[in-house]
Formats: structure tokens, sequence, C-alpha cells
């Protein structure tokens, strides 16, 4: 029996107990934890009866009935006092838990032994205890010599591992003092220092934003920072979480470099950031180890559920070469850490108002505009003086004015968002758990738009044997959400242009009104009782399980095998009510629309099985050398089903069989996708020095002809880490860090129509079905068409050439790129003249090319001048995409060759034409001389302060051959929706408790377009723009326009008119398509977290409460910023999308 | 290290065993290999299915502008559908639009022909068929095939003949896709030999297992003597419309010889003869008890294709699409009279022009087969055609009648069976179609609606009636060419031939399930009697023999000459509206010379207050679209249709295009 001192007790634990009462409150999560903590059981039974005795004599006793011996501080045992305690024949645990109910103690039986300590003591320290030859001991501390309690002090190779305790002290038994001790702190440098006997070690940790000894989660594995010679990115938890929203995407929105992240609308529940790195298009999303649902999956995660981010932006890609050649995002979750339970509560609730929203001008302006339009327009005034008098006074009946907006939208709404998740765990298993929550109202009046996210994730780690590890995750979330029954377009425009000289009610009634010029009515559209609604609710699960098996034979050698099952279950319903619109004077009804109702349910399965090798090893101490090998296989199935019925009596019910069967109609279809892929890589590095990588993978996909089916795709990537030089060392200390990076390598896309190889007969339409037997409809099945055996995979090559550089510690910094991805065999059909008598279309073939170079830099400070410190980084990428080669029919003249925006031979996208603007006409005069604009009506029509337009070719006549490629594409148009420059900055301040994140984002090289003859009310609707008024307009308004002798005063538009024919008012010019380029405050963070003794006295870890506004301000033009610059334009280019919100949002962050 | 290589071996050994290439053999599953169906009997019939459903039949769902199989519906904007070639030529107008359809119609069944040869061969390969089932089949899709050329034929004289589906060859210049066109005699000769083919390798019947509504051997002869008659026909009379160009030059439209002529006429001969020796087929009731039973037994071919199976020869069938869109077709909805719209936004819609009805006829007639025009005027002139019926001269000698019918009282009972005349009953209802009246005191009014008084105390509506919601139709004449006014006749007729008189029909689209007559005895008699009469041979007797059963089946007792005016007028009067009409007129390269500034013609009847009891007169006038737009044109070019994507095949087009 030993009995053998434990190390001074760490008086942090002495909270414990409070703790506990607060974990009562979570009881789901304790629920998961007791499960968890149950040990072996079965022991010997146990009878006592003692009162008021110390432990000590009841651990003899127990002993003595048992045979087990115990392991104990006698000092803690005393302090922990005396125990009353009777029971008969039950379990030893039983006894202990009587025992030491109440008691700042644990236990832990080990064998034959039973380890009492303070409650939590990790378990590796005690088992390290009992072969315990030698003691080290020291103090961590950070730069200002302040204790760093919790480092993690360990020696390298062993199990023999400790923490620090409040004053940043250690006592670490040691087997000898041969062994090199590492100590490491979130966040900071690890250092190493070789035992070489020495017993004590006082350490300073030095703050690591820029740590290069962070290991990053790269494809298939994971490397240290340092040794990467790809273009990988890697953002950790902290930083996600400094901005905090509903979307993970707004959380790291322009801080990654390359990432370009649009958000296109701010509907609740839609998540269609646009997301790509450098400009390639949407990125392939893998969570912990497996390809899943891309960016919408991506955008839904809990970003308190993640733990880091990877981004693979270069041929660091390749290895996972299917469908990685826009670039590969990497999440991985939260794990939970040895010890008791820790609980983190993180919650935010905020107010919400659009970026943008028209101001519109009121029933009586529009209707004195409409007339000055129609005089504008040569037309007689619409509205005769004495209506006019009743629209300004606005108090007869049926002269009021309305605001639709008012009526229908809110000036502000709310979002809410709660998380929870607790993590911990014991010597054989840990947990990190948890559950959160989103809230996304609206705004529209009616309350029809409502979101819900639930999200949990459990990540368990089974530690089995020694060398045998398991994780499981089960990850799920359920969301839903309802809108109005049409799409957000057909709510706005009706909003936009509906007359104001509406109400929406029939006055006196119920009855909504019928409102030109659409005949619609904006309060009907947005309610569900009268025009129905879109629903669609998704419940999705993610299961994981990892073995990872530490070959004990040889060391460095792992194998891994993973499983992973996901699942989605999807029920889309659109009801579209028939309701009744009245006439606002005679109250006749107008009936809209039909009752129907359409459901779709999607379900999906994906599995995953990768089995993999992985080997480390060192030669003859600087050749490090590693390997890995994967086998994935990926299968995935969807069943999809839907059906819609009319109600052509009756409304009853949402549910298909209560509709019609007249017209009814439904469908069906399931596809089936398998993947099968094996990949290796090759990392060798000497003395950290010289790194090179060689990494293949070798695809297969179901689509295509058996001979096609797989590809090859290698990379290779190297890097010199110059500043590991010794001349570089010895002359130019200053420079941290300097490595020279390239790589290059080939991905792939399996695009194209499955089974083209496949001749078989598919089933045809109703009307490809005969009639061969009376009353009977034969179905036809239809031959296939023309059979593609060689449709294959796209191949994509992508080069890249960095530096990374790093001064003074990281003071400064500067990561540049080049990069070029050139991709070869994208989907074409062969213009070379189908004759049409061949009877089939060609099919799809591998034919065309195109490219995209860039580059890409970020610059970063950071300081400290007294209390602040301070981080600054900025980064830009520039990225634009050449069409290489593009299948076309031959043009016609080389006028149409250029003038093709989508032309071949390495043409750049993103050009559009239009006009040049060339100042205004001030005098009617002036259209003597000027070209002509009009056609056959010339320059009749034209009036003071109408736009001139530049006669490029000088014929005198302004025509469609006057244009240029004058302008940057709008954001619709291009290739990934994403504009060519695209740039962002962080500032991450810290005074004491206080600290700050800034986040600047924007682009440039883009445009936006206003339609000014659609939807703004430029005219063709009652819907107008207050903007609108400042206008060039007659002195007298009496006045014929037409008059050379009026006089104008001008304005920022041209005089307004009823419809732009016959001048140069609605020609693309500047004007109109304007320069969108933009920088906005994206969003701005302030937290507190309170001082750790007062947390401590409340008996907490941690409290933080933060303010974040989003949105907060724009530089752009400020026409262009009326549309909201980086809102998607959405159908016609109306911007009639959801618009952006600006948001703020209070939130408290708590641990305990 | 030896370790190393054994677990690394394990790990690749598995993943190679996984990686075997079944994992990726993914079923697709929306395709099913031909060997699966053509293994099948039921396979089989959805193959057939496929190609019959692109066989070009000119049916009820054949719309000239639009395409065959066209549907009205939501998604195409509820665009008219027509009615196959009737607007093109003298028999009926459209009610609605502009009244005529313009000669834009086509056909490049290329991608039937491909899946055609596709069936074609892959059939071979089948081990589970027998040799005969395989011939049986292989006849059957080169009648579907001969089908389709002979339909482009008639459009575009000659086409490409492909027999086998070509190969599209990635990398190459595919030159050998671009296959030129044939002349017009080598592509009538191909039809001719493939049907004749055909017909030897089809079966005489199909059981009732294996589809009554397949095509048989009848069913390819009959087609081969409309063909080759088409054939002699340009053959003979192409150049009564010359044209010039590379197609003519290079004989791919017209170019053929009298002795082509004569070679066609006596294929359209032979053809006719075996249909009508061996098929077993025969007129239906050839010898009606009265001309009432005759009427009778005529409409009841149309409305009952069952019952009439002796006559029939090939049919197309449908069924109900009431509640599933496209299946059925829609024509009791469209030409039914407002009177018995079963219920539909559209009806009414086709015109019989007076033209037509000219051309039966008259019981009381000279015994030579003489048409005898409608007797509207006592002093028998007929030519008087109003422009504008508004401004009629009731000074003129009108015939009074004093009922609405009685000017139809003699009329051929096909008449009374193909069309509906004013007066007549339908279902059970007397539809009225009036125009006007004019007043005790001689005043008119025309093409509106007002009531006066008789001499015999009672009120009369100038339209017949006080409302079109009344008890009786109301006439087209009001509001000619406003879109409100579409559903009603625009020329004093409504079309019969193919609505349902005995069944009620759903007023909503595709509910109509009536089959459609594409081929029937009575046009193969016809047939033989034109190629006999044009070329001399065969038996003039005998096509006499063919004439005169037609008219006698029709209530006639006399027999009058087999001139080929007789025979033309014949085929007028028994297939009005089942597609002939327009392609007599241009295979004979008639259009040109009918249609110079033409304008069909219309009946007015109108009803005198004059005498003591009123009385009905009837006033030529001209067709209201045709009149507004200055007649009807017939552009010789137009005999041929332009061939379609001259671009990029690489054709030669057609004269004048």
């Amino acid at each position: 029996m030993h009995f053998k001192p434990l190390s001074s007790p760490p008086k942090r634990y002495s909270g414990t107990l409070i703790k506990t009462i607060l974990m009562m409150k979570f009881t789901v999560f304790l629920l998961l934890i007791a499960c968890m903590q149950v040990s072996a059981s079965g022991f010997s039974q146990v009878s006592l009866a003692e009162k008021n005795v110390p432990l000590r004599s009841v651990f003899k006793k127990i002993q003595k009935q048992t045979g087990f011996d115990f392991l104990y501080d006698s000092q803690f045992l005393q302090e922990a006092g005396n125990v009353s305690i009777d029971v008969s024949n039950v379990s030893l645990e039983h006894a202990l838990d009587l025992c030491f109910k109440g008691k700042p103690l644990a236990y832990t039986i080990i064998e034959k032994t039973i380890v009492v300590k303070p409650k939590p003591l990790v378990i590796a320290e005690v088992t390290a205890l009992l072969e315990l030859k030698e003691i080290i001991s020291g103090k961590v501390t950070d730069e200002q010599g302040i204790p760093l309690a919790g480092a993690s002090v360990y020696i390298k190779g062993s199990s023999k591992a400790t923490v620090t305790d409040a004053q940043g002290r250690f006592n670490l038994e040691v087997d000898n003092l041969e062994g090199t001790l590492v100590l490491s702190f979130v966040g900071r440098i690890q250092q190493e220092f070789p035992l070489k006997g020495k017993k004590t070690f006082n350490v300073v940790l030095k703050s690591a934003t820029e740590d290069l000894s962070d290991v990053v989660v790269i494809g298939y594995g994971s490397q240290k920072k340092e040794t990467l010679s790809g273009a990988v990115v890697n953002i950790k938890s902290k930083d996600i979480l400094t901005t905090k929203s509903t979307s993970v995407v707004s959380n790291i929105q322009g801080k990654i470099p390359g990432v370009h992240i649009r958000q296109q609308t701010a509907e609740p529940g839609t998540f269609n950031s646009l997301v790509s790195i450098r400009g390639f298009g949407t990125p392939l999303l893998v969570i912990d180890g497996v390809p899943r649902d891309g960016m919408s999956d991506f955008e839904r995660l809990n970003p308190e559920d993640i733990e880091s981010i990877s981004v693979l932006k270069d041929a660091a890609a390749a290895i996972y070469g299917m469908n990685a050649d826009n670039g590969v995002i990497i999440v991985t979750t939260k794990k939970g850490q040895k010890g008791l339970a820790k609980f983190n509560y993180s919650s935010f609730v905020g107010y919400k108002q659009p970026t943008s929203m028209p101001d519109m001008v009121d029933a009586y302006t529009y209707r004195t505009i409409r007339n000055e339009m129609d005089r504008n327009t040569k037309l007689s005034p619409t509205f005769s003086q004495t209506d006019l008098d009743k629209w300004k006074a606005g108090t007869e009946p049926g002269y009021i004015d309305y605001d639709w907006f008012k009526e229908t939208l809110r000036d502000f709404t709310m979002q809410q968002q709660h998380n929870i998740s607790a993590s911990g765990g014991s010597e054989g298993i840990t947990y990190y758990t948890s559950l959160g929550i989103l809230a996304d109202d609206g705004i529209l009046k009616s309350d029809i738009q409502k979101y819900r996210k639930y999200n949990f994730r459990t990540n368990v780690t089974f530690q089995m044997t020694k060398d045998l590890k398991a994780i499981v995750t089960l990850a799920g979330k359920v969301d839903n959400n309802r809108s109005p029954q049409g799409s957000y377009f057909w709510f706005f425009k009706p909003l936009i242009i509906a007359d104001r000289a509406f109400s929406p009610f029939v006055p006196g009634t119920n009855n909504v009104t019928r409102i030109p010029p659409e005949f619609t009515n904006p309060y009907a559209l947005a309610s569900e009782a009268i025009s129905g609604y879109e629903k669609w609710s998704n419940v999705q699960y993610q299961t994981q399980v990892e073995l990872q098996y530490d070959v004990p034979s040889i060391k460095g050698l792992k194998f891994g095998l993973l499983g992973a099952y996901d699942g989605n279950n999807n029920n889309w319903s659109n009801l579209a009510r028939a309701y009744n619109q009245y006439d606002i004077s005679t109250n006749a009804a107008t009936l809209r629309g039909q009752n129907r109702y359409v459901n779709t349910m999607t379900q999906f399965g994906r599995a995953v099985v990768q089995a993999s090798a992985n080997y480390k090893t060192t030669i003859a101490k600087n050749h490090h050398i590693g390997a890995t090998v994967v086998g994935e296989m990926r299968s995935l199935r969807s069943d999809i089903i839907n059906a819609s019925r009319f109600y052509a009596d009756v409304y009853t019910w949402d549910i298909i069989n209560q509709g019609t069967l007249t017209n009814a109609q439904n469908g069906g279809d399931r596809i089936i996708q398998k993947y099968l892929s094996l990949l290796g890589r090759f990392n060798y590095d000497f003395k950290n020095k010289y790194l090179l990588e060689l990494a293949f993978r070798e695809d297969g996909s179901y689509r295509y002809a058996p001979g096609k089916r797989w590809a090859m795709f290698p990379s290779a990537s190297a890097g010199w880490r110059v500043s590991q030089e010794n001349f570089m060392r010895n002359n130019a200390p200053w420079i941290s860090n300097l490595k020279l990076r390239a790589s290059y390598g080939m991905m792939g896309a399996d695009q194209g129509n499955p089974f083209e190889y496949y001749l078989g007969y598919r089933y045809g339409n109703i009307d490809q079905g005969y009639v061969f037997n009376n009353g009977v409809l034969t179905s036809g099945m239809v031959p296939p068409g023309v059979v593609n055996e060689n449709l294959t995979w796209i191949k994509t090559n992508t080069a890249n050439l960095g530096i990374d550089l790093s001064l003074w510690d990281g003071k400064f910094g500067l990561v540049a790129d080049w990069f070029q991805k050139d991709r070869n065999g994208l989907l074409a059909t062969k213009i070379q003249s189908v004759p049409n008598t061949f009877g089939a279309s060609f099919p799809q073939e591998n034919i065309n090319k195109d490219m995209v170079k860039g580059f890409e830099l970020i610059v970063s400070h950071k300081n400290k001048i007294g209390k602040l410190r301070f981080e600054v980084s900025a980064n830009m990428t520039y990225a634009r995409k050449y069409l290489v080669y593009s299948e076309r029919a031959p043009y016609a003249s080389t006028m149409q060759k250029w003038k093709d925006t989508w032309g071949t031979g390495g043409r750049v996208l993103g050009r559009e034409w239009g006009y040049l603007y060339d100042g205004r006409y001030t005098d009617l005069l002036q259209y003597q001389t000027a070209p002509l604009m009009g056609g056959a009506a010339g320059n009749s029509m034209m009036l003071p302060g109408s736009f001139a337009v530049k006669d490029v070719d000088g014929n005198g006549i302004i025509n469609g051959d006057d244009q240029l490629p004058e302008f940057w594409s709008g954001q619709y148009q291009g290739f990934a929706g994403n504009p060519p420059l695209q740039y962002g900055a962080t500032i991450n301040l810290a005074w004491g408790a206080f600290d700050m994140n800034m986040l600047f984002q924007g682009s440039a090289l883009f445009s936006i377009f206003a339609a000014p003859n659609d939807v703004w009310g430029y005219g063709r609707y009652p819907g107008m723009w207050e903007k609108y008024m400042d206008r060039w307009r007659l002195e007298d308004p009496n006045m014929n326009p037409y008059d050379p002798s009026a006089k104008w005063i001008p304005g920022e538009y041209p005089a307004l008119r009823s419809n732009f024919n016959n001048t140069t008012d609605a020609l693309t010019t500047d004007r109109w398509r304007m320069n969108a380029s933009y920088a906005r405050l994206k969003s701005t963070e302030i937290g507190y977290t309170l001082a750790p003794q007062f947390a401590k006295r409340i008996k907490i870890d941690n409290l933080r409460v933060f303010v974040n506004g989003f949105n907060l301000f724009t530089f752009a033009n400020p026409l262009a910023k009326n549309l909201d610059p980086e809102k998607e334009e959405g159908a016609y280019q109306a911007d009639l999308t959801y618009p952006l919100m600006r948001s703020f949002n209070f939130g408290i962050n708590l641990n305990f | 290290m030896k370790k190393l290589i054994i677990y690394t071996g394990m790990i690749i050994a598995g993943l190679s065993l996984a990686a075997c290439k079944k994992y990726l053999e993914v079923q697709p599953l929306d395709r099913v290999p031909a060997e699966q169906l053509l293994t099948d009997p039921n396979g089989v019939k959805t193959l057939l299915a496929n190609l019959y459903s692109k066989m070009p039949v000119e049916d009820y769902k054949y719309n000239p502008g639009l395409s065959f199989n066209y549907h009205r519906t939501p998604g195409n904007n509820y665009i008219e559908p027509g009615f196959g070639t009737a607007y093109l030529t003298d028999e009926a107008s459209l009610s609605a639009g502009s009244g005529i359809g313009p000669v834009n119609e086509s056909y490049w069944g290329f991608d039937g022909i491909r899946q055609t040869n596709q069936l074609l061969e892959q059939l071979p390969v089948v081990t589970t068929l027998t040799a005969a089932q395989k011939a049986a089949l292989v006849a059957e899709c080169r009648f579907i095939r001969a089908y389709m050329y002979f339909t482009m034929a008639r459009r575009y004289g000659g086409v490409p003949i492909i027999e086998k589906s070509l190969e599209y060859k990635p990398g190459t210049d595919n030159a050998d896709l671009f296959v030129p066109r044939s002349t017009e005699k080598q592509t009538w000769d191909y039809v001719l030999n493939e049907l004749e083919e055909a017909s030897k390798g089809m079966p005489a019947s199909f059981s009732a297992v294996d589809g009554p509504y397949r095509a048989t051997k009848w069913a390819a002869l009959a087609l081969k003597s409309r063909a080759a008659l088409h054939a002699a026909s340009v053959a003979k009379f192409w150049n009564k419309a010359p044209l010039t160009g590379d197609a003519v030059t290079q004989k791919m439209a017209g170019g053929m010889t009298p002795a082509d002529a004569d070679n066609y006429y006596q294929q359209c001969i032979t053809a006719a003869e075996a249909v009508i020796n061996n098929s077993g087929k025969a007129l239906y009731k050839p010898i009606p008890a009265n001309r009432t039973e005759a009427a009778k037994n005529f409409q009841d071919i149309f409305q009952n294709p069952t019952a009439a199976d002796i006559e029939v020869i090939f049919k197309k069938g449908y069924i109900d699409g009431t509640t599933t869109l496209l299946q059925g077709h829609s024509t009791d909805m469209y030409y039914n009279p407002s009177q018995t719209n079963p219920g539909g936004l559209f009806y009414g819609r086709s015109s019989p022009s007076l033209d037509l009805v000219d051309v039966y006829e008259d019981y009381t007639d000279n015994g030579q087969g003489q048409s005898v025009k409608l007797s509207t005027r006592s002093d028998n002139n007929e030519n008087d055609i109003l422009a504008d019926p508004t401004k009629v001269d009731v000074t003129k000698p009108f015939k009074q009648y004093n009922a609405l019918a009685d000017i139809f009282a003699n009329k051929d009972a096909r008449l009374h069976a193909t069309i509906i005349v004013p007066g007549s009953t339908w279902k059970g209802v007397q539809i009225i179609m009036q125009g006007g009246m004019i007043r005790q005191d001689g005043t008119k009014l025309v093409y509106s609606n007002a009531s006066a008084l008789g001499k015999d105390g009672k009120t009369y509506w100038s339209l017949g009636a006080s409302s079109p919601n009344g008890a009786t139709g109301f006439s087209g004449f009001f509001n000619i060419g406003s879109s409100s006014n579409q559903n009603y006749s625009i020329s004093g007729f409504l079309q019969k031939k193919f609505l349902q008189e005995g069944v009620t029909v759903p007023g909503t689209y595709f509910g109509s399930t009536l089959d459609f007559i594409d081929m029937r005895m009575a046009e193969v008699y016809l047939n033989y009697a034109e190629a006999a009469i044009e070329s001399g041979k065969g038996s003039s007797a005998l096509a006499a023999t063919y004439l005169n059963a037609l008219r006698k089946r029709a209530g006639h007792t006399d027999n009058i000459p087999a001139s080929i005016n007789n025979i033309l007028k014949e085929r007028q009067v028994e297939m009005a509206f089942e597609g002939r009409r327009y392609w007599d007129l241009i295979r004979r390269r008639d259009a040109h010379t009918m249609f110079t500034s033409a304008k069909r013609t219309i009946l007015v009847p109108m009803i005198d207050l004059r005498p003591a009891v009123p009385k009905y007169i009837f006033v030529r006038a001209n067709n209201f679209y045709d009149e507004t737009s200055g007649g009807r044109n017939f552009q010789p070019r137009d005999y041929y249709r332009p061939i379609p994507g001259v671009a990029t095949n690489k054709l030669v087009q057609n004269p004048q295009f």
C-alpha cells in the first residue's frame, strides 16, 4: 500500500460546489455527461456504520472489506472533514459516493487502487504519480509577467502532463530528467525545453496571433503552419466569434483573404450569400473530413461549434481532387477537453432595419408630376386641376394618401440567437455538445415571414485503448421558414409601384382593394389568410464515427477508418389562395388566382467511408517525412416526390388529398450517385527549411462511360523558409519569417449529364404515347439521342506562387500570392452545324476552356501602445476571367466579334456595352446642331436637361453603333457573381477589459443598374421615387416645355417623362449604370470582459458582454448606395430583392 | 518496416476490393435498355407507341401553322388549334382571328425517322422474337417511316433519304451526316417502294390484344394509293405553276415526266385494287332506304367509327383527357354551336363556306351530277355576291322561303351529315343562324339585333332571337371581326362532321375521345377512279362504279359518268374536312388559280316581314375576313414549303425562299 502526497491542491477548484448547482440547470447536458462518466462497475460489496469519523478511518474499513488500496493527500483529506455513513451490502462505488457527498473530492478506481483527489484533477497525473521518480516545477507567465493559469505542461512523447494553477505554477513528476518539456497555451507560442537535468523552469509564453507552430487542418490531415507550402488560410474559433451574427458566412466576411463573400439578400432563411475563393465559383465544403452540402450547409452551421476553418486556395485543394477545383473550405468542429464540464452560454438579441428603402412621393405629388411628365411627353395632362386640388387637401374620401410602405412593412424587426454548449471529459471520454436556436423574423407587418433554426452537435471522443481512439459525431439541424406565397420580387414590385391613392381595404369593409397598375394588393400578397404561403422545413442530420489507431509497433504509423452517414428530409409546400379583390369605388369583386396546393418532399442520404494510413518519421534528425494514403467511397441518394392539386369547388385544407382530382399532378424521382477515390500524399522537409509535398488523387465518378470514369489529379508544392537559413538569421534577425511557396496541381469537376454513354430508352410524356387499344394509352418509350462515350471530367490546372513575410515578431506581416487557374474540357455542344436531318441534337462534349488569373495580398500590423493592443490586417484579391475557347458559330463580321461580350480567344469577361455620357443639353436650341437621337423623330422630343451622348462614330446619329465596352458588368453578370476586386480590413483593439473589432469590406470594378424606366416610377407607374424630384423642370410649370423661351431649373435628373421614346434619357450611360464600387463598415463589435476577480466572485469563469452592428456605414456613389451595392439586383436587374439589413445586436458570452 | 508494408498493403488491397469496378456501375434510373423492352411484348408496344405518336396524321390535333399533336393549353396561351388544313381551302374559315390561316405548315420529321431507324437496327439482334414477329415489326416500322417521308415529300418535294441512324463522331468533320436532297422522283419512288414492301410484311388485321388501332397491310396500301396519286398528279401538273431555281433544275422540286405520271397512276390503281379486292373492307351501309337514312349513315361513320369498321382502314384513337390534360382532343368543344356548347369558353369556331355548300348535288338535278347552287333568286342570278350585306338591295328578286331550312331541302344527304345549316336540328335544338331583317316598310336591319313586328302581329328579331342567352342560337353575323364574337359562325354554316350528336361531351379541354379516321374505303375508291380516268389505265367502268357507289350510299339513285370533274367534285363533298381538299389543290396545282384575290362566300339568311306571313330570303356575300383583307392569294412557290435550316444542313432551298 502506498500513500503518496499529491501536488498542492489548485485553489481554482474551490468553487466546485456552486458549479454543481449551476449544473443542475442543464439537466439535458448532465444526463449526457452522466452517461459518459460511468466507469466500470461490479466491485465488491461493502457495509459501513460510522458516525462523524475522519475519512481516513472509513477508507481503512473499506480497504479491509474489499482489498482495494487508497491513494490520497492526507492534508487534503483533513480539510475535507469528518463523515457519517450507514450502509450495508452496497456497492463500493455507492459507498464512496456517499462518503464524498458534498466534499470537494473525487475518486477514480484504477485497477485495485482508489485514487482520491480534488475534484477536477486529471487522472493522467495520478497515473503518473504511481511511478513517480522526479519532479520538475516552474511558473508560466505572459509577456507582462501575468501568470497563465491552465497552460498545458507535458513531456514530449510521454503521458506525463499537467496544467498550471492560478499562479501559473506547475509540478510535474517525470521518470527521469532526459526528455523535452513542452509548454503551451491557447493563443501563445508553444515552447520546448530539453530537460537536461534541469528541474525548474520559469517560462514566458509569447502571444501568438501569428503562431507559426499552429497546427492547420489541411485535407486528410493536419500540418504545422510553418511547413505549409500551399496557399492555405486558417481561421480559429476566437477570430470567427469576434463578430456574432446569424450566419457563419457573415462572421467571416472580409476576414479571410481570397474568400469573396457577398451577401445577396437578408431574406430570413435563404442563406444565399455568394461565396467564392478567388472568384472561381462555389468551393467544396468539408466538415470534419467529409464533403458535405455546400455553402448553404456552411452558412447554417452554428458558429459556436466551429473550432477552425481552413481554406485551401491553390493546388493544396488538389488532395480533394473531385470538385475541389474551386477551392475547399474545411470546417473542424470543437472537441471536448479532459476535465469537469465547462459550459458556455452565448446569445444575442438584435434589432435590424433595411439598409436601403426608397423614399416615395405621396399621391398628390405623383399626380402633379404625372401632369408634368405628360406635358414633357407632348401629351395632355392626365389629372384635372379640380382633382389636384382635392388631392392636395387630402381630406375627402378617395383623395387620401396611403403610404404603402407603412401599411405593409415594419420600421424594424428582431432576431435572436442562443447557444449553449458543454464540454469536458475524463480519461476515457471527452465530449463537446451544444444546442443552438435562431429566430429571425422578416420586416413584413403581416408577420408571415418567420425563420427558425435549431442546431445541435455532440462530438464524443473515446480513448478505447492506449492506441485506439474513436470519435463519434452526431450533429443536426432543423430549420423551417414561412414566407409569402409569391416570391419577394412579386411582393416588392407591387409594393413600390402601388398607387398611393388606394387604401388597403375598400373603406368601411374588410375587402382588399384592387390596385393599379398591376391590379394587385401588397397587403393581400403578404397575408397568409388571403393569398396563401410558402413553407419549407428541413431536417438534417450528420453522423460520423472515426477510428484512429496508432500502430504500437511502428512509431508514427496511424490507421484511420471513418464512416459517415448524413441525411436530409425536406418538405416544401406552397399554397396559393384564390381571393377577391374589390374595386375601391364600386366594391365590385374580381377573383384573383386559383386555389392550388403544391407539395414536394425530398429525402436525401449520403454515406461516406474513408480508410487511411498515415506515417510520419524523422530520419537522421533533419529529414522529416510524412506519407498519407486514403481510400474513399461515397454514395448519395435522393428520393423526390411532388404533387399538386387545385381546389375546384372549395378550399379545405392544405393537404394533397383534400384537392380536386381534375388536373392533379404528381411526379417523383430518384437520383443515385457514387464516387470512389484513392489518394496519397508525401511530405518531406529538411530541417523545416526546404519543404516539398507531392500528392495524387485518383477519382472515379459513376457519371461517365467505364473508360472515362477515372481521372488522375497529381499536385506538387514546394517551399523555402529563407528565414531559417543561417545567413538570414545572422544578418537579418528582424525577419521573423520569410517563406517562398510554389504549387501546381490538377483538379477536376464531374459535370455533364450522367449516363450520356448509356444506350437506353426513356419514358415519354403523355403526348408520346399512343392508343392501340380502345380507351387505353400505351406509353411511349423514347430512344436515346446521341450516345456520347467520351464525356469526362472537367480538368483544372492551378498554379500558385506566394510569399509569406513577417518582420519584428509579427509587427509587420505580408502574404502575397499570384495565381492562375486553367480549366479545360468545359461542357459545350458542338456548334459545327448539326444538320437538322440528323434527327437528334449533338451531346455535351468537353470543349470549352477558360482561365482565371489574379493576385491577392494581405498586410498586417500589430503592436501595443501602453495598455492598448491593436492588430490591423488588410487584404485584397483581384481576379479576372478569360474565355480561352468558347464554342460558337462563326462571327458574321469582325465588328460582331468585337462586340460579343462573351467572345472567345482570350476575351476578358465582365465588360458591358453602353454610351458615353457627354454632359447635358441645357437649351432647346442646342438640338439643332446636336446629333440626332430619336430615329425618325429626330431631336423633336428632346428637352433641356437631357443627357448628351457621344456620337462615337461621328455620323450625326445616335444609335447602337455608338456603344463602347465602357462599363464593368453588374453583379448579376460575370462568372461567379462577384466583382473582380474585393477587399477587406479588420481592426482589433484591446484595452484592458475592453475589446473592439471592426471589419471593413468592399468591392470594386463592377456597376449597378438603376433601371429608370421599369419599376422606379420614372413615369410608367404611380409609385415614384422621391429622388426623381431633383429634376430639370420649368420655372413656370404652365408653359409649354418645348417653347424655346421657357426657363428651366436644373436638377440631377432629366425632365421626367411618361415614356422615353425618341430621347437619350434611358440610354445606358454612367448615369444609370453606375460605378458601384463600395467600401462598407461591415461590422463593429465592442465587448467587455468581466475582470477575473469579479468573475470569480460570482462563481463563473468568464463573462463577456458585447454590442455589435452590421452594415453600419457605406462609402459609395450616393446614387448607387440607394440601391445597396452589395445586394443582388435580382430579376430584370430591378433590385426587387429582399433588402440587406443594418442590424444592432446585444449579447453575452458566459463561461462557467 | 515489414509490418508497415503489410498494413499498407492490406489497406490498399481493401480499397482495391472496394474499388472494384462494380461500385461505380450505377444503373441509370431514368432509362431502360433496349433489350429489356424488345424482349417483352408490352415493351415492344411502348417502342411502337412512341413512333406512332410521331407519325404525322393530320388529325384533330394537327394545326398546320404550328405542329402535329398540337395542344391548346394554358402553357401555349390558348392558341387556336386549327382544324387540319380545311381553313387553307375553300372548305371553311375560322370564325376567330383573321378567319384564315397562313400557308405556313411544316413538318421536318427527321427525329421520328431517326428513332424509327434506331428501332429497325435493334430489332434484328433480338433473340427472343421469332423471325416472323421481327419481319412484321420491321414492316410496321417501315410503314411509319414511309408515312413520315410521304408527309415531307408532299411539302418539300425531294428530301434527304436516311435509312439508318447516323453516327455522330466527335472530333471529326462528320461529313457523312450531311445527306443531300434526293430528287422529288427518287423520294416518291422511295415512299411507294417502302409502302409496298411494308404491306408485304404487315398483318391483314390485329387482334384485340395487339391493338386494333395499329396499321395493317391495307393501311399501307391505302396510303400508297394516296401517295401515288399525289406523286402522279405532281408529275402530271407541276408545270401548271412553273418555278425556277436550283431545286427545280436539280429536279428536287417537280421535274417529273408524263411517263413518271403514268407509272404513279398505275401504282395508285394497283394499290387501290389490292385494297378493294382483298381487304374485306367495303362501304358502310351502301344502300340506304331513303335520304334521311343516308344522312344518318354518313354521319355515323364519323361519330361512331367502330360501328363503321367495315369502311375504316386506319384510324387514330384518344383517351379522355379531362383529368389528365393533353390526352383527348377538344373537337366537340371548339365546334359545337353556341346553343349546344357543352360549357367551354371557345365554341362554334368553324364556318364552312357557301362555296362548299353549293358543290353538293341537288336530288332534283339533271342526272349528270352537276352541282346545283342554292337557289336564292327567282331570276336565277346566283352570281350577285355582296361585298357588304348591310347594303343589300331589298328590291332584288330574292326567293322567299317559308322556313330557314327549306332552301337546303333537296340537297345531298351528305351536306346535312357534314354541315349544320341554318334552321336544321342539332342535338334536338333548332339552330337558327340569321343575319338580318327587312321590315314591313322595306327598311332593312343587317348584322345588328333589333325586333320588329310582322304583318301577322308577332315580334321578330333580325338575328333570330332576342339574346345570345335565349333559347335559340345567336347569329354569328353580329359584330363580325370583333374578338368578343368569335364563337359564332361567320358564314351561315357550322361544321357537323366529327361532332358527336348522341354523346354528352364535357365542356373542358381534351374531353373528346372520338376516333379520327385517317383512311377509309371511300377515298380508295376515289383514288382509283381519279387515277384511272387521268391515266387511261385500269378500268374506267370500275371508276364509274366506285364513283356512283358513293353517290348511291348518299341516297342518289342515278348514275353519273366518271369524268374528272365529277370525281373531283365527289372528293369535295364526300371527304369534306377530312384533310383531302388542301392536298388535292396542291397536287393538281389548282390552288394558285383558285386563290387569286379570291373571296370565299357566305350565306346571310334574313327574315322578310313584308309578306303577310314572314318569309326567309338568302343573300350571298363575301367572307368578311376575305373581303377586308382583299381576298386570298396563293403564291406558286407555296406548292413547296421552304426547307428549314439550310444554313447548316447545306440543302438546296426550294424555289423563291
